[in-house]
């Protein structure tokens, strides 16, 4: 009788255990989303989006610099939050190659009004899917905003982000990889 | 290999595979909870747009769509973003009745509006052409984490075949609070039950339904079980040990809740397919007839049994193993088909949530959960018969004679909501007469009767001149079985002005009736009445009438929603409120918003009910 309660408990388990895979998938991939992602390429890649005068700008433009390209949009209140601390930074580290890059998932004239009131002071650039599938390419499954990745001068992911980014973080990691 | 072996392990693994689906459930949900707050370490996890914000799309009524959403905790939906338009030329649909939803201070946008845990929209068609067609909707929304994340916007697409007349969604079926529950305290805040049906992690929707099964386990319709349980625990050959009393009832209970737990799981897999009409007189007057033949056989008028062969196949194999598992199992099983229909109010309540939640793992779990917490008081039973019952006897038929008249008055219960009232009195004094006769109320004494025998008589004696005055009030028009000669004493009353409500219907009947109020400058109160809903008869009855609850109320514009006819409109209103049905009473402010922690879901006695009045903000 021992024998055969032992062997139930033990199928109990193997099945709750593949429930539990069943299940897991999805977190997996989140997971993935800290890993920073080994990239071949460079992570500014062939991408290209145009920005506020419709000008067409590849993202290689700023290669061999420290990059930091921000997702955001005007209608996401968190991402208007923190883009100040983004100003202010790329203000203190304007003569050290420090770049600032913001991607917005909107249209152009709220953009431009926006970066007027908030006197922006790095290039902003505009796109709808595209966006979506660059930030998906540098690991933001879910798509949400604000997603910020921090791009190393050889092109390699040093961090990504998702969600509102504190300043003095932000500011500590970029001293460490200049 | 015995076979009472096998079928312990049978069991036994049957249980503990739903409980490992429970468990994979709870291990998920623990990580969701974990994701929440994982702020701190810069990697944050957030749904997928999909899971935060799961989308649903119903055809309500002919011609009405109901879209809805069901928010995640710690996710929402704004206001200004839902967007629904028609891209099938020439249908177009009419102006999206967004509900007010919640005021949010956000440091950018200032005050917004926004949705949280449950959206459920209308969509009507403003010009559509005769005749079946298909319509392809675009349903646009966009939503945000509270932890500093939002989504882009997104649109989907469905496509709604109209005109194929489907019977409106019975959502005032779902009576979670129905006189079932009632022994319970009666005011439960809005928010506790919210907070119980809406927490989207299924350890508490587990946990919610474990104690809603619970509170049905004190209703009548667990009566039934009783007898079946101790009958069986009795009828053992031999003297039961406390173990055995604890294994056998565990069985019971067990196939009980797996009983529930297949309901729950089709639930979860049809979804709204399976909100049957509860309310529906046929199905009303079938549950009472089931109750008045299991009454019957409580009588002793027949035996109720399972058909002979498969009642001798289980005999034979409870003697072989000298053991009745298989036995007691199918009986728990039976017991929960019978017991159904009698906890259907409230069981609606519970399938239209699971229906809501799609998903056949909740579902299982969740009324396995109600299942258990139904059961856990029967294991008591198990246990005491096992200890103290003696064998069967005599007691065994005053016992069911007992439980007998309940399950009549069970059957009377559910005939309450459709027969008029002075019928259903009329039936209450029948059942309290013949029980009378039967406790011995005009059998004559003789010189050497016990007291106890005197006693009895007396107390029958009572109970018969009780259900005569019944029979009188009834007569006379009357409803309430504690005050049967009302219609008779009524005009000596002053005639003390009862409260005035006015009649409001559907959403659009709410908000006019609220800017009438807010025309005025005076607060609003909303109830939620229907004639089936005994507890609203009692509100009216014990509350409203009394002189200080009209005082309190004095100053208060006065909206009632009668929603006995439980049309379309009436559920987009309790929809839009996010109620599952009456008794409800809703208040709201100069303004016209509503205080939504003070709802009253349930009675409240004159007293507690001018406090809470005054109490108001």
């Amino acid at each position: 009788m021992a024998f055969i309660l032992t062997a139930t408990l033990a199928i109990c388990a193997a099945y709750a255990g593949y429930l539990l895979n069943l299940q897991s998938p999805s977190q997996t991939t989140q997971r993935a989303q800290n890993v920073q992602p080994v990239r071949a390429e460079h992570a500014l890649g062939y991408w290209s989006f145009s920005d506020l005068d419709g000008q067409e700008r590849q993202m290689t433009e700023w290669a061999g610099q420290l990059v930091l390209v921000n997702f955001w949009a005007t209608w996401c209140g968190p991402c208007r939050k923190e883009i100040p601390s983004f100003v202010a930074l790329q203000h203190r580290y304007a003569t050290s190659r420090v770049q600032f890059v913001g991607i917005a998932l909107d249209r152009s004239q709220p953009v431009k009004e926006f970066a007027q009131a908030y006197e922006i002071n790095y290039p902003l650039l505009i796109g709808e899917e595209d966006v979506a599938k660059y930030m998906r390419a540098l690991g933001n499954e879910i798509g949400a905003l604000p997603f910020s990745v921090l791009i190393d001068r050889d092109g390699t992911v040093v961090e990504t982000h998702q969600g509102e980014w504190a300043e003095a973080d932000v500011d500590a990691l970029i001293a460490d990889s200049l | 290999m015995t076979f009472k072996q096998a079928l312990s392990v049978t069991v036994l693994s049957c249980c503990l595979g739903i409980l490992g689906v429970a468990n994979a459930g709870i291990t998920d949900a623990l990580n969701k909870l974990g994701s929440a707050g994982n702020l701190l370490g810069g990697g944050a996890e957030f749904l997928d747009p999909e899971q935060a914000f799961r989308f649903n799309y119903v055809l309500a009524a002919n011609d009405t769509v109901q879209i809805s959403w069901d928010i995640e905790e710690g996710y929402y939906l704004y206001r200004d973003k839902i967007t629904a338009k028609s891209l099938s030329e020439p249908i177009t649909l009419g102006e999206l009745a967004r509900p007010a939803g919640i005021m949010k201070d956000d440091p950018d946008f200032g005050r917004v509006a926004i949705y949280k845990h449950e959206l459920a929209l209308p969509l009507t068609f403003e010009q559509r052409p005769e005749g079946p067609t298909t319509a392809t909707i675009e349903v646009g929304y966009q939503g945000c984490a509270e932890d500093g994340i939002c989504y882009p916007p997104i649109k989907k697409q469905i496509s709604v075949a109209l005109n194929q007349l489907i019977s409106p969604v019975s959502a005032a079926a779902a009576q979670m609070l129905d006189p079932p529950l009632t022994s319970s305290p009666a005011i439960l805040s809005a928010d506790d039950i919210a907070a119980r049906l809406s927490s989207r992690s299924l350890i508490a929707i587990a946990g919610s339904f474990y104690i809603f099964g619970l509170l049905l386990a004190f209703t009548p319709c667990v009566f039934p079980m009783v007898p079946i349980l101790s009958g069986i625990i009795v009828g053992q050959r031999q003297p039961v040990s406390f173990k055995k009393g604890l294994t056998l009832s565990m069985v019971y209970v067990l196939a009980v809740a797996v009983t529930y737990a297949v309901v729950g799981l089709l639930a979860g897999m049809f979804g709204h397919n399976l909100q049957a009409s509860f309310q529906q007189p046929l199905v009303l007057i079938s549950f009472s007839l089931v109750f008045v033949a299991l009454a019957m056989s409580m009588f002793g008028f027949y035996e109720l049994q399972l058909p002979a062969g498969l009642q001798t196949r289980l005999d034979g194999l409870s003697r072989s193993q000298n053991n009745g598992y298989a036995g007691v199992a199918v009986m728990g099983v039976l017991s929960a088909i019978i017991v159904g229909p009698c906890v259907a109010p409230p069981l609606a309540g519970a399938l239209i949530y699971l229906s809501h939640q799609g998903s056949p793992l909740v579902g299982g779990t969740a009324l396995f959960a109600l299942g258990l917490g139904m059961g856990t008081p029967l294991l008591l039973v198990g246990v005491s018969a096992g200890k103290f019952l003696p064998r069967a006897g005599a007691w065994m038929d005053i016992v069911k004679r007992i439980f007998g008249i309940m399950l009549l008055g069970v059957a009377i219960w559910f005939m309450e909501r459709i027969l008029p009232g002075p019928l259903v009195l009329f039936l209450w004094a029948a059942l309290i007469i013949v029980s009378a006769i039967f406790v011995g109320a005009l059998d004559p004494l003789v010189a050497d009767d016990s007291g106890w025998r005197r006693l009895y008589k007396g107390l029958g004696l009572v109970m018969l001149a009780y259900g005569a005055v019944l029979i009188v009030g009834a007569s006379a028009g009357a409803t309430d079985p504690l005050r049967p000669l009302k219609p008779l004493v009524a005009k000596t009353h002053s005639a003390s002005q009862g409260l005035s409500f006015v009649a409001v219907k559907g959403p659009d009947g709410l908000s006019a009736g609220l800017r009438a109020a807010q025309a005025q400058g005076r607060p609003a109160m909303l109830d939620f009445y229907a004639d089936w809903c005994v507890e609203c008869k009692y509100l009216e009855r014990d509350t409203f009438e009394h002189p200080d609850v009209q005082a309190a109320l004095k100053n208060v514009v006065l909206l009632r929603a009668d929603v006995t006819a439980n049309d379309p409109e009436d559920q987009m209103l309790l929809q839009q409120l996010e109620l599952y049905g009456p008794p409800a009473v809703l208040f709201f402010g100069i303004d016209g918003s509503e205080f939504r922690d003070r709802r009253i879901l349930g009675f409240l006695g004159p007293e507690d009910f001018t406090a809470h009045v005054n109490n108001l903000p």
